[in-house]
C-alpha cells in the first residue's frame, strides 16, 4: 500500500498524459455516445408505454424510472472496462515487454492509463447532458446527503469497473484474443448493473442472480443513492457491499497478475 | 460465370478458410448467438414482469423481433463485411478490388466470410419459430410466400442503407462508425411494436431511417394488427418492395461515388 502512495505522483503524470491521445478517437467515440443516447430515447419510449397500461407500479414512479434509466446508461457508458483492450493491446503488440520493464508496475500503468482516458471522456458526457434531458429525463439528486453519496460510489463504481477491466484484460495473457468475452462482458454488465430494467422489477431467481453479481455497483446501487432510493442504514449498507467488492476484486486481481506474469509471450520480440 | 455462381464460389471458398480455424469459427459463431439473445432477453424480462406492451403480448414480440432477426441475420450473411470498404480505401487494398475480373462490388462483399452472422441468422430462425408456437398466424401460402419475401426485402433494405454510406467511404474515409450507428438504430428500434413511438418519432420510422418496414409492417400483417398503423394498411402489404427500392438507390450511389476512388499511398 505504502509503495503505492509513494507512486503515485508517477501514476498522476501517466493519467495526465492520457486525455489528449482519447481526442484522436473522438469521432467513434461521439458515435458510440449517441448509440448510448438512442438507447436511453428507446428505454423511455418502452417504459412508459409499460406505465401506461400498469397501475400496480407506484413503488417506481415514472420520472424517477427515467432519470434512472438516463444516469445508469450515460454511466455505464462512462465507467468502462477499457483496460481490457488497453491490456490485450498491448499483449498483442508486444508493448508488455516495455510495460514490465518501468519503475512503477503494469496493473498500475493501466489503471492511470483507464482514470486519465475517463477523465479524458467526461466532458463529452457533460456536454451530453442537455441531450439527455430530452431524450430520457434528468431531475437533481434526492437531496445533498444523495448526491454526496452519489459521487462517493461512482468513484467506487469506477476503481471496481477498472479491478474488472485489468481481470478482463488479463485473460489475454492465455487467450491472447478476448473480443468475444468483452461483447458479452459489456452485456451482462449493462443488464445486471440495472441498465435496462431495475433489479427491483427483475423475476425473483434473476433478481437472487444479479444480487450475487458484482455488476450492481455499477448502476442500482450509484443511481438508488441519486435518487434516494437508498437512504440513511441502507445506503451505508449498499456502499459497504461495493467496498467488498472492491477488496474482493482487488485481491482476485493481484493474484490472477502474480500468476499472468509468468505467462507473458512477446508478440514479435 | 454468372456474377450468382461467383458468389457462391468465392463465399464457399470463405468458409473454408474460415473452417482452418475451428475454435475461432465457434466463438464467432458462438457471439453471434449470444449478442441476439442478449437482445431479447431485455424483452423477455420486460414482459414476464409487465405482460403487455402496447397491446402486445411476449409471443407477438418475440414474433417481430424473430421475424427481423433473420432478415437482419441474412443481411449479415450476405453484406457482413461491408463496413470493411473504409479500410480497404484507406489502406489502398481496394486497388487489388480493380484490376481482378470480378465485379467490384461483389468482391468487397466476399471479401471475408462473415462468421458471426451465422449466429445471427441462426439465433432469429429459433426465436421465429420458438415465437411463432406462441401467437396464431394463418399459414396460409401467400401469407408463406409474404413472409419470404419480407425476409429478403429486409435484408436488401439493411444491406442498401449500409451500402449507401460505404459509398461515401470514397469521399470521406471514415464511415464505419456511421455503419454501425445505422446498424444500432436497426437493431434497437426495428425489434419494437413501433406503435409505442410518438408521431415524429412514427414518422421519422417510415420514411426517415425506414425501420418499419423490416419487419413492424410486415409483422402487423402476419398477426391481423394492420388496424392499429398510423399509415394505410397498403404500405404494409407492400413493405417487401421498400426493400428493393432502397437497394436499387444503394447500386446506383455506389456506381456514382465508385468513380471518385482515389488510391492512396501512391
Amino acid at each position: 500500500m505504502s509503495a503505492i502512495i509513494a507512486a503515485l505522483p508517477v501514476y498522476a503524470r501517466l493519467a495526465a498524459m492520457v486525455p489528449k491521445t482519447v481526442l484522436a478517437y473522438r469521432f467513434n467515440i461521439v458515435m458510440s455516445l449517441i448509440s448510448v443516447l438512442l438507447q436511453i430515447y428507446l428505454l423511455r419510449v418502452v417504459w412508459s408505454a409499460i406505465y401506461a397500461e400498469r397501475t400496480d407500479v407506484q413503488a417506481f414512479p415514472l420520472e424517477q424510472l427515467l432519470t434512472y434509466l438516463t444516469i445508469a446508461n450515460l454511466q455505464i457508458w462512462l465507467v468502462n472496462p477499457q483496460p481490457a483492450w488497453n491490456v490485450q493491446q498491448r499483449v498483442r503488440e508486444g508493448q508488455i515487454a516495455v510495460d514490465i520493464a518501468r519503475p512503477v508496475p503494469f496493473p498500475g500503468q493501466m489503471v492511470a492509463q483507464h482514470v486519465g482516458e475517463t477523465i479524458g471522456v467526461a466532458p463529452l458526457v457533460a456536454a451530453a447532458l442537455p441531450v439527455a434531458f430530452i431524450a430520457g429525463s434528468l431531475r437533481p439528486p434526492a437531496s445533498v446527503e444523495s448526491g454526496v453519496l452519489y459521487l462517493v460510489s461512482l468513484a467506487v463504481a469506477f476503481a471496481v469497473m477498472s479491478l474488472m477491466g485489468l481481470l478482463l484484460g488479463f485473460v489475454a495473457f492465455w487467450t491472447l484474443e478476448t473480443t468475444g468475452m468483452m461483447a458479452i462482458f459489456r452485456f451482462a454488465n449493462l443488464f445486471f448493473a440495472g441498465g435496462l430494467v431495475p433489479l427491483a422489477f427483475f423475476p425473483s431467481p434473476l433478481r437472487t442472480v444479479a444480487e450475487a453479481l458484482p455488476f450492481q455497483t455499477q448502476a442500482s446501487i450509484p443511481v438508488s443513492l441519486y435518487l434516494g432510493r437508498l437512504e440513511g442504514a441502507d445506503a451505508l449498507r449498499a456502499l459497504a457491499l461495493q467496498l467488498v467488492w472492491l477488496a474482493l476484486l482487488g485481491v482476485l486481481a493481484v493474484a490472477v497478475w502474480r500468476r499472468a506474469v509468468s505467462k507473458i509471450v512477446v508478440q514479435g520480440g | 460465370m454468372s456474377t450468382l455462381s461467383l458468389y457462391f464460389a468465392l463465399m464457399t471458398a470463405g468458409l473454408k478458410g474460415e473452417l482452418q480455424y475451428r475454435l475461432n469459427f465457434v466463438i464467432w459463431v458462438a457471439m453471434g448467438v449470444i449478442y441476439q439473445i442478449t437482445g431479447f432477453v431485455f424483452i423477455w424480462v420486460l414482459l414476464s414482469r409487465f405482460q403487455q406492451l402496447a397491446g402486445w403480448s411476449l409471443g407477438e414480440v418475440a414474433f417481430l423481433y424473430g421475424l427481423r432477426l433473420v432478415g437482419h441475420g441474412l443481411q449479415l450473411l450476405v453484406f457482413g463485411y461491408i463496413h470493411m470498404l473504409e479500410i480497404y480505401v484507406r489502406e489502398g487494398r481496394f486497388d487489388r478490388f480493380l484490376v481482378r475480373p470480378v465485379p467490384v462490388l461483389l468482391h468487397v462483399v466476399v471479401s471475408r466470410f462473415p462468421v458471426g452472422a451465422i449466429g445471427d441468422f441462426a439465433s432469429g430462425v429459433v426465436l421465429f419459430l420458438v415465437a411463432n408456437g406462441l401467437v396464431a398466424v394463418d399459414w396460409s401460402p401467400p401469407a408463406l410466400v409474404f413472409a419470404a419475401l419480407t425476409v429478403v426485402g429486409a435484408a436488401l433494405l439493411e444491406a442498401g442503407l449500409k451500402l449507401i454510406v460505404a459509398s461515401l467511404s470514397f469521399r470521406f474515409l471514415s464511415t464505419r462508425s456511421l455503419i454501425f450507428v445505422v446498424d444500432d438504430v436497426f437493431n434497437n428500434f426495428g425489434n419494437y411494436p413501433l406503435k409505442i413511438f410518438g408521431g415524429v418519432a412514427q414518422f421519422v420510422l417510415t420514411f426517415g431511417i425506414p425501420v418499419a418496414f423490416i419487419a413492424y409492417f410486415p409483422a402487423t400483417v402476419l398477426l391481423g394488427r394492420t388496424g392499429e398503423l398510423a399509415v394505410s394498411p397498403l404500405l404494409a402489404y407492400l413493405a417487401p418492395l421498400a426493400g428493393a427500392f432502397v437497394f436499387g438507390l444503394a447500386l446506383l450511389t455506389w456506381r456514382h461515388e465508385l468513380p471518385r476512388y482515389q488510391s492512396a499511398g501512391h
